[in-house]
């Protein structure tokens, strides 16, 4: 990996993470994420832009962490129901962004 | 936010960035079918999670740990697995690795937070 494409990964991650810890809301930003990332994918990018748009922004953006910890605290309250609730919709929801970043990007196209 | 706690967030997001990145290029885990690399991140951030629920931290702690696995733990990578297999019309292999991500992801978390309750 070249020395100046790493800088700009970085730089994505620090923006990704200061802008995480301020939305702070998980649901909100695994959504925005893979709007973003259905976008960038179906976008015919250069491999270094690629790299920095999903391995330093998206990917320091959403958290998977954060997402077993919010589900772990439903099952700690022993809301099982809404712990399969939430897991399932939550994935849906996003799979479903994804696509919608997916088509909007061929859209433009 | 002040500055320490900026410094550790930096701090932290780039140690989980480079590490997620190493793993990610360089990890090829096979133990009868293969482990995707972004799997295995998701994974080892589970079990850190489990330890550090497990361990009660101060603020710089949790400033530490939601830079280092906030970065280093991706879900829309996740998410773009199942989104391939879905492209792919791959329907049971999605339910499959979607379950089978979320069980093992929760078997490392606990395991991460009892081994805690263990050594404490």
């Amino acid at each position: 990996m070249k020395k100046k494409s790493f800088i700009y990964i970085l730089l994505a991650c620090y923006l990704a993470t200061f802008l995480r810890i301020y939305i702070n809301n998980n649901f909100i930003v695994s959504i925005m994420g893979s709007l973003l990332f259905g976008f960038v994918i179906a976008k015919r990018l250069s491999y270094s832009s690629e790299k920095i748009l999903l391995s330093g922004f998206v990917s320091c953006f959403t958290s998977f962490s954060g997402f077993i910890y919010f589900l772990y605290k439903m099952i700690n309250q022993g809301d099982w129901i809404k712990f399969i609730i939430f897991l399932n919709f939550t994935l849906i929801i996003n799979l479903f962004t994804m696509y919608c970043g997916f088509w909007i990007s061929r859209k433009i196209n | 936010m002040d500055i320490s706690s900026i410094c550790i967030v930096l701090f932290s997001s780039t140690l989980g960035l480079i590490l997620r990145i190493y793993i990610q290029k360089n990890l090829n885990i096979n133990i009868g079918f293969n482990i995707q690399n972004t799997s295995i991140v998701n994974f080892i951030a589970s079990f850190v999670l489990g330890i550090l629920v497990g361990i009660n931290f101060t603020n710089n702690g949790i400033l530490f740990f939601t830079g280092f696995l906030g970065s280093f733990s991706t879900f829309s990578s996740f998410v773009y697995q199942l989104f391939v297999l879905l492209q792919k019309r791959k329907f049971m292999h999605l339910f499959f690795h979607y379950i089978e991500v979320i069980i093992i992801s929760f078997l490392f978390f606990y395991l991460g937070y009892y081994f805690m309750q263990i050594i404490k």
